[in-house]
């Protein structure tokens, strides 16, 4: 029977409870929507680097014998090595888009993954298997002919099959910042494949995972003796490495969010049982009469919580698996290749659910046991209410001076204090998520203006070929009225702390105009080092310290003085000029002409690309897309969250003061000044709401921005647009509430209302 | 040895720092199948004196028994098992549960009692036949406190306690009630205890009890009750 009863109670109140519901559902939904995004993406990435067998390592170098290779081979630890030939080459088609040919000794390690036409063959001498991405992109399909260029050593082949490969998840063109699958990609091939004799200048590396990685690269490291450029390990591979920082804020974002809205659900939920335990306290002490035990009312005030909540839980994970993660489909796969992009299901949606559940539990119990601990006596009269105790306002001068409908709020707010706190905490939590979710889309755009307008001027870039001449390069450089610049990468040590950025030798230009964080200018000094901001942070550097850095794939390590400290947005490292860089025992081979000549022509035969400024900014743009979804997620969700807590928080204080409404109603009050004293009430709360939300918004902001990585630096501030919109949205939330209210209002029965009790 | 026994039975309530002393040295007895009727002024304790009675409140001093029971040591739980085993309660507000229809009303005590409440039956014993799946809200004042006593009575109780059971009905849906419960008590030999301000239920009672500022102020025995239908309202 009391089953029927809570079946009923369900009907009669219909808002709280589907509010509570809603409050499960929602939460679960973003915490497993967006959960699921990250899972799936770890789950799917693990699959795929099993199946492909990844390497553990590369080593980078010129010419690896045969000797060299078993040499590695025979360490302990090594469970195979293969090696590739990795050459850039020039498509012969329109606009010349470059191609990465892997030439391979087996097909082992760092398997390419076959989607398309036939299976690698390591003994097909005329057949290259193609990134899928760029032959769609440029109309390629398995059966064409390609031709394509080293060196001005020319190759047709035919095309035998499309895939992916595990070491390009991220691909990306020098000097570019977002994959251009129509100008860029790559290419397996066999070693028979390659007219001439083949060097290898790649090792790729199975390593027995229970080995400690750094001691087995000083291992390699003395048995190759320096004939080798670099070591890198799998974690620190670019691709999988910019992946995983992916997976990394994909599970940051569902940790900060999500939990906000989990927890406002969770405090509501908390509040609205306790009110509804209340409302049904003369029940309670007539079941107790009739000689229902405490136990018996207890489990059956739990189980409203505990059904919905459940019922809620599930289904929200349900949608939220569904939903948000197709949501994320066109910017993820814009950004990276996987061959399946499915979300999955992680062990802490449960758990989150799991908690929710316990806070109803908890919650239902002392909201029951405060009733349940009286005698059944006094439980069935009207609740006694407290006796207000501090009047300290009350007695001031100040008071007698306010209206009546600053005093009716005053004391209802002191009487209700948790509903008031929930209301306030309501609208904080909804302030904190559009601060952030706006922020975050306003800090994409202030750093494009800052990278692209402040700093940058040039309106080409034109990248250099490997093998391009000393003169061919200044004749270039002249014909176009350029400057050279050298952009590679180093990396910077300072004690125990070492990290891998940029490096740019250049000389001082109106071309590239570094500034400091609040994009003044800063001149660069002529005979020593400049770093970004960020990178001195990260190695716990400042001006005047000095540091160990060497470039990547040199063994030159140099140690110098760290004479100035600059900030960049998107690329941490360092800037020299060309003579200390000489100086530093380094040749000076630059890597790209950077010229403000917006036609110019790209097709001399040392220019392996040209990037204009068109390119990157639309690249930019394509970025931050991802940012963009995340953040009107965020949006979407918060409002809607806030105009549950606000209605249903409403509903209670509604449901508390329809007496007293009624009351002033039969005194002759009119419905409009009856409507002022709630919209009075929503828009203080909303207001101190917002207020406070503004330093915990900042908080969460920051937090949130240091997901996005090592390589990012970002001004961290609150526009005045997020402010306002969010101001706007917040207070219209609270306006729309009151307006739902406000028809309720004019219908208050006087009689009806007072017939009750 | 009577049913009930009150020995210097007293309540104090504190108020801010007064004490307030509800019930105040009550001395009583009742004897199993009366009908008896507590009659005093607002506010002289009669309710406390009921609810002492029935284990919804707890005493501060004195002692109570039931059936020999001594139910003023009862714990919680004990009291909770009294209440389920014996007691059938009839308040002036009806306190029924506004979400359950008539029938499902008396079935709840089917929860308690551990046996199947053919609610149907006493809802037709309280001439209640065709509401039953009426709600509260759709009954009449009248209606719903028959439905209040079908309740108590599907429990067998050996006392039936009514707080102004007529308290907020007309004179003659009233006095419907008060032959309902007087018939009950002379068919089925239930104790019934009526707690009201309405003297003219003095005429029918077997033993009546006046209450005075939380003291028994006299017991008259009346020895040849009115019929229940002889009584103006």
């Amino acid at each position: 029977m009391l089953y029927r009863k809570m079946l009923r109670d369900f009907k009669s109140h219909k808002i709280q409870f589907l509010s509570i519901f809603l409050l499960a559902f929602i939460g679960m939904m973003a915490y497993a929507g967006i959960g699921a995004q990250g899972a799936g993406m770890t789950e799917q990435q693990d699959r795929y680097y099993n199946q492909t067998n990844i390497a553990d390592a590369w080593i980078y170098g010129d010419d690896f014998s045969t000797n060299l290779s078993d040499t590695i081979n025979n360490m302990e630890y090594t469970e195979d090595v293969e090696r590739q030939m990795v050459l850039d080459s020039i498509v012969e088609i329109e606009d010349n888009p470059q191609l990465t040919t892997h030439f391979l000794e087996k097909n082992n390690i760092s398997k390419y993954y076959p989607v398309e036409g036939s299976d690698f063959n390591i003994e097909d001498e005329e057949g290259i298997w193609l990134d899928k991405r760029f032959a769609d992109a440029n109309n390629l399909s398995v059966g064409d002919k390609i031709a394509f260029t080293h060196n001005n050593l020319k190759m047709n082949k035919t095309i035998r099959g499309l895939g992916y490969s595990p070491e390009y998840i991220f691909e990306q063109a020098a000097g570019s910042i977002t994959p251009d699958f129509k100008k860029y990609g790559y290419a397996y091939l066999s070693y028979e494949a390659y007219p001439e004799e083949v060097k290898y200048n790649r090792m790729l590396l199975d390593v027995n995972s229970s080995v400690n990685m750094t001691n087995y690269e000083n291992a390699v490291n003395r048995k190759l003796e320096n004939n080798y450029a670099t070591f890198i390990t799998q974690e620190n591979h670019p691709s999988v490495k910019q992946f995983q920082d992916e997976i990394d804020q994909q599970y940051v974002f569902r940790d900060i969010l999500p939990v906000i809205f989990v927890g406002i659900a969770i405090l509501t939920l908390v509040t609205t049982m306790i009110r509804l335990v209340d409302s049904q306290r003369s029940e309670i002490g007539t079941l107790k009469a009739l000689g229902f035990t405490n136990n018996r009312l207890m489990i059956h005030y739990m189980l409203y919580g505990i059904v919905l909540v459940i019922i809620g839980s599930i289904i929200g994970i349900y949608v939220g698996i569904k939903t948000i993660p197709p949501l994320y489909l066109p910017s993820m796969s814009g950004f990276y290749t996987m061959p399946v992009w499915d979300p999955s299901y992680d062990s802490s949606f449960g758990f989150v659910a799991l908690i929710m559940v316990i806070a109803t539990i908890i919650s239902s119990y002392f909201a029951v046991r405060s009733i349940s601990k009286e005698n059944p006596a006094s439980t069935m009269r009207p609740k006694v209410p407290k006796a207000s105790q501090s009047k300290f306002i009350e007695n001031t001068s100040l008071w007698k001076r306010l209206g009546f409908n600053t005093r009716w709020n005053f004391r209802d707010a002191k009487r209700n204090k948790l509903r008031s706190f929930m209301t306030i905490f309501g609208v904080l939590a909804c302030t904190v998520i559009l601060l952030s979710a706006f922020s975050m889309t306003d800090a994409m755009t202030d750093v494009k203006d800052w990278e692209y307008g402040d700093v940058i001027h040039y309106e080409n870039k034109l990248v250099l070929e490997d093998n391009a001449t000393v003169e061919d390069i200044n004749n270039l450089t002249d014909e176009v009225n350029g400057t050279q610049i050298l952009e590679t990468s180093a990396e910077f040590k300072n004690g125990d702390t070492k990290k891998i950025g940029s490096l740019t030798v250049m000389n001082d230009s109106d071309l590239i105009t570094p500034t400091n964080i609040n994009r003044q200018q800063v001149i660069l000094p002529d005979g020593g080092i400049a770093m970004t901001e960020k990178m001195a942070e990260l190695l716990d550097l400042e001006e005047g310290d000095t540091f160990e850095w060497h470039e990547y794939g040199s063994t030159n390590w140099v140690k110098t003085k760290l004479s100035k400290i600059y900030a960049e947005p998107i690329n941490q490292g360092i800037t020299i000029t060309p003579e200390y860089y000489e100086e530093l025992g380094y040749h000076f081979n630059a890597s790209s002409i950077i010229t403000d000549e917006k036609d110019i022509d790209d097709k001399d035969n040392i220019v392996s690309s040209r990037i204009s400024m068109q390119n990157i900014t639309e690249g930019w743009d394509e970025m931050t897309a991802q940012m963009d979804t995340m953040a009107y997620i965020f949006v979407g969700f918060g409002v809607m969250l806030s105009l549950i807590v606000l209605y249903n928080l409403g509903l209670l204080s509604f449901a508390e003061q329809e007496r007293e409404m009624a009351t002033l109603k039969v005194l002759g009050f009119k419905t409009k000044s009856l409507r002022r004293l709630l919209l009075t009430q929503n828009i203080t709360y909303s207001i101190i709401g917002y207020i406070l939300g503004i330093p915990v918004g900042y908080y969460v902001y920051v937090l949130l921005m240091n997901t996005i990585g090592e390589g990012y630096h970002f001004p961290i501030y609150f526009t005045s647009r997020a402010l306002i919109i969010t101001f706007i949205i917040t207070i219209g939330v609270s306006l729309f509430v009151n307006l739902l209210f406000s028809r309720k209002i004019k219908n208050i029965d006087m009689v009806q209302t007072f017939k009750e009790e | 040895m009577s049913l009930i026994e009150f020995e210097n039975v007293t309540k104090e309530y504190k108020i801010g720092t007064n004490t307030l002393k509800a019930a105040n040295n009550l001395n009583f007895t009742v004897e199993e199948g009366e009908f008896v009727v507590v009659l005093g002024p607002s506010g002289s304790g009669k309710s406390t004196m009921l609810n002492l009675l029935g284990g919804l409140d707890t005493l501060s001093s004195g002692i109570i028994r039931v059936n020999r029971e001594v139910i003023s040591d009862y714990d919680e739980k004990q009291l909770t098992k009294y209440r389920a085993k014996n007691i059938g309660f009839i308040f002036q507000s009806y306190n029924l549960i506004s979400n359950l229809t008539a029938e499902e009303n008396v079935e709840l005590i089917s929860d308690i009692k551990d046996k199947k409440v053919n609610a149907k039956e006493y809802l037709d014993m309280v001439g209640l036949k065709g509401h039953s799946k009426h709600f509260p809200a759709e009954l009449s004042g009248g209606e719903q406190q028959r439905v209040s006593i079908a309740r108590a009575i599907a429990k067998d109780p050996s006392l039936l306690l009514c707080d102004e059971p007529t308290g907020a009905l007309d004179s003659n849906t009233g006095g419907l009630i008060i032959k309902l419960l007087h018939d009950i008590c002379k068919e089925k030999r239930t104790t019934v205890v009526i707690v009201t301000h309405n003297t003219k239920l003095a005429e029918i009672a077997d033993k009546i009890i006046h209450i005075k500022n939380g003291s028994v102020e006299e017991i008259e025995v009346n020895d040849a009750p009115k019929d229940v239908l002889e009584i103006e309202w």
